[in-house]
């Protein structure tokens, strides 16, 4: 993942960006997300040890759609939707939740600051931003318990599914880069923690690192870029 | 991992795609790369253009700097001019100040400081005895340079006022800006004699040709529009890729084919004349293009850019986007 991410950056900034009036007043992001869940295997409620849901799922994988508004030259207002798919649920010790699944839908006011353009030198085609955001977000896990911890008895299972509203909150930092006045690339990172409370395991929150890279459609510039 | 190397794969395809074509371009020193307008002195030999808050002025010949005009404005200089008569350059910027210099001497003859918003326009009435210039905050003024009054505000406009133009012969003045309205203003009353409404966004360059017969006007909306004076009417319209902000239509040389040169939003320059159509793609927006002129009678363009600064530019070695046997003609006089 470090060395997608390293040769991502590479690329992007190898390109020769156009000179850029970046006072956009509306952009549109889509982005592909890649990410782990952080915490430990394992967790410890009242002395009994339980495998952790969302810290062995493996494999999360997503898309995002960001709208974006810049309100002053150094503040940007809008909303994320956000997909994400979380499969693969892995213990050493334990087989739990074997082939269960999360799918959730993120949506998320934005609120960005990010370093005003300059007319020239790095700035001028490239933005560096933090966002912050609260997040809402409707999860669909489907949970596969199995009957009995042990490996023989592993096809011997029940399927639950739960919807789960919750709430949590995502600060991130990245980097854009703008190819033309029209589309440019971005590339960030993001921590969310989440605050959950579902019936069918023990976890009460969890926090995701997400590695989001995209491109960036300007839909309308500053009417008054040049003076 | 196969999204994210399509996804790389995509950034480079945009990126060499967007690479810019071959031609030849001579850049004029400045110390901006911004430079927001360009003129032309009466023989055409110097060419003058903002830099910063300073004004400068170049060979055409051999692009060297042959005078900056300091110490006129305590910000950005937005727009240049040059009276008809190449005896005084006039400048406007970002200050809300109008200072109207010796084109010789480079001192400063006279300091206009009332305007309240960003001077965005000037231009000289073609008897060099009024300024006209349009601001940011809707409003459009005329001055009498000598009398150093100000004759008469234009306060029309609902937005912006981005263009202003005299005819040919004085008579007759336009202003265009935000709202999307060429108004045409007796110059001897100020009598408002027509609206042209046909762009729909903000209007960002307007000029008079064919002997006054026509203006040609480009904006937001993507589309150049030619209108016939004499009814009021648009007589043709071409839609482009971006945001059209600069138009020159060579009177000299090309009035009876048609010509003009145009600037767009995306870097785009194109020449459009009898022989076909002709591009450059740069890496900033144009805003402003000016023909030169030359004796071969060879297309030779000014091209001042917000970010790749002011490049000369050979229009023989542009693209040819149109059947343009031009090569053929090279060396041909069209006069």
């Amino acid at each position: 993942m470090k060395r997608i991410i390293l040769i991502s950056i590479l690329c992007v900034l190898g390109i020769k960006g156009y000179c850029q009036l970046l006072e956009d007043k509306t952009n549109v992001y889509f982005g592909y997300q890649n990410g782990f869940y952080l915490g430990n295997e394992l967790f410890n409620s009242n002395g009994t040890i339980s495998p952790s849901f969302y810290s062995n799922l493996k494999s999360n994988n997503g898309l995002t759609i960001k709208y974006l508004t810049n309100q002053t030259p150094n503040l940007g207002l809008g909303f994320k939707l956000g997909f994400l798919t979380s499969t693969n649920w892995q213990s050493s010790n334990y087989i739990s939740y074997n082939g269960s699944s999360s799918s959730s839908i993120k949506l998320q006011p934005v609120f960005q600051m990010h370093t005003k353009s300059n007319k020239n030198g790095l700035y001028n085609c490239m933005k560096l931003y933090g966002e912050i955001s609260p997040v809402f977000e409707f999860s669909m896990i489907s949970i596969r318990n199995n009957l009995f911890d042990i490996i023989e008895t592993e096809k011997k299972y029940n399927t639950f599914s739960i919807n789960n509203l919750f709430y949590g909150l995502e600060v991130g930092v990245g980097c854009e880069y703008a190819f033309t006045n029209k589309i440019g690339a971005y590339i960030d990172m993001s921590m969310q923690e989440g605050f959950i409370n579902a019936p069918l395991f023990l976890d009460s929150n969890f926090t995701l690192l997400g590695f989001n890279i995209g491109v960036r459609i300007n839909l309308s510039k500053v009417k008054r870029f040049n003076y | 991992m196969k999204h994210l190397y399509s996804i790389i794969l995509l950034f480079s395809v945009i990126s060499f795609s967007s690479a810019k074509g071959k031609y030849k371009e001579t850049n004029f020193f400045t110390e901006s790369k911004f430079i927001y307008d360009v003129c032309l002195s009466k023989n055409g030999k110097v060419i003058i253009c903002t830099d910063n808050n300073t004004i400068k002025a170049f060979s055409v010949e051999n692009k060297k700097l042959i005078e900056s005009y300091t110490g006129g404005h305590r910000n950005k200089v937005l727009c240049v001019a040059i009276s008809p008569d190449s005896s005084m350059l006039a400048s406007g910027g970002s200050d809300s100040t109008v200072v109207i210099w010796d084109f010789n001497t480079h001192a400063v003859v006279n300091r206009i400081d009332f305007a309240k918003g960003k001077i965005t326009s000037i231009k000289f009435s073609p008897d060099n005895q009024f300024i006209l210039f349009g601001c940011s905050n809707s409003q459009a003024y005329l001055c009498n340079i000598k009398e150093q009054r100000k004759v008469h505000e234009f306060k029309d406009q609902q937005l912006d006022v981005t263009s202003v133009a005299f005819t040919s012969d004085g008579s007759m003045i336009a202003i265009a800006g935000g709202d999307k309205i060429i108004r045409l203003y007796s110059s001897v009353n100020y009598e408002l004699k027509s609206e042209l409404k046909g762009h729909t966004n903000w209007i960002r360059t307007i000029g008079f040709y064919n002997q006054d017969k026509n203006l040609i006007s480009g904006g937001d909306d993507k589309k150049i529009i030619q209108w016939n004076l004499s009814k009021h009417e648009s007589k043709k319209t071409s839609t482009h890729e971006d945001w059209v902000l600069c138009i020159d239509f060579d009177n000299s040389l090309f009035n009876k084919t048609n010509s003009y040169v145009f600037g767009t939003m995306n870097g785009s320059v194109i020449i459009n004349f009898s022989l076909g159509v002709y591009k450059a793609k740069l890496n900033s927006p144009i805003s402003k293009v000016i023909f030169l002129p030359n004796e071969t009678g060879m297309i030779e363009i000014a091209v001042a850019t917000l970010g790749s600064g002011l490049k000369y530019v050979d229009a023989v070695s542009m693209q040819a986007i149109m059947y343009n046997p031009l090569k053929e003609v090279r060396g041909k006089k069209y006069k």
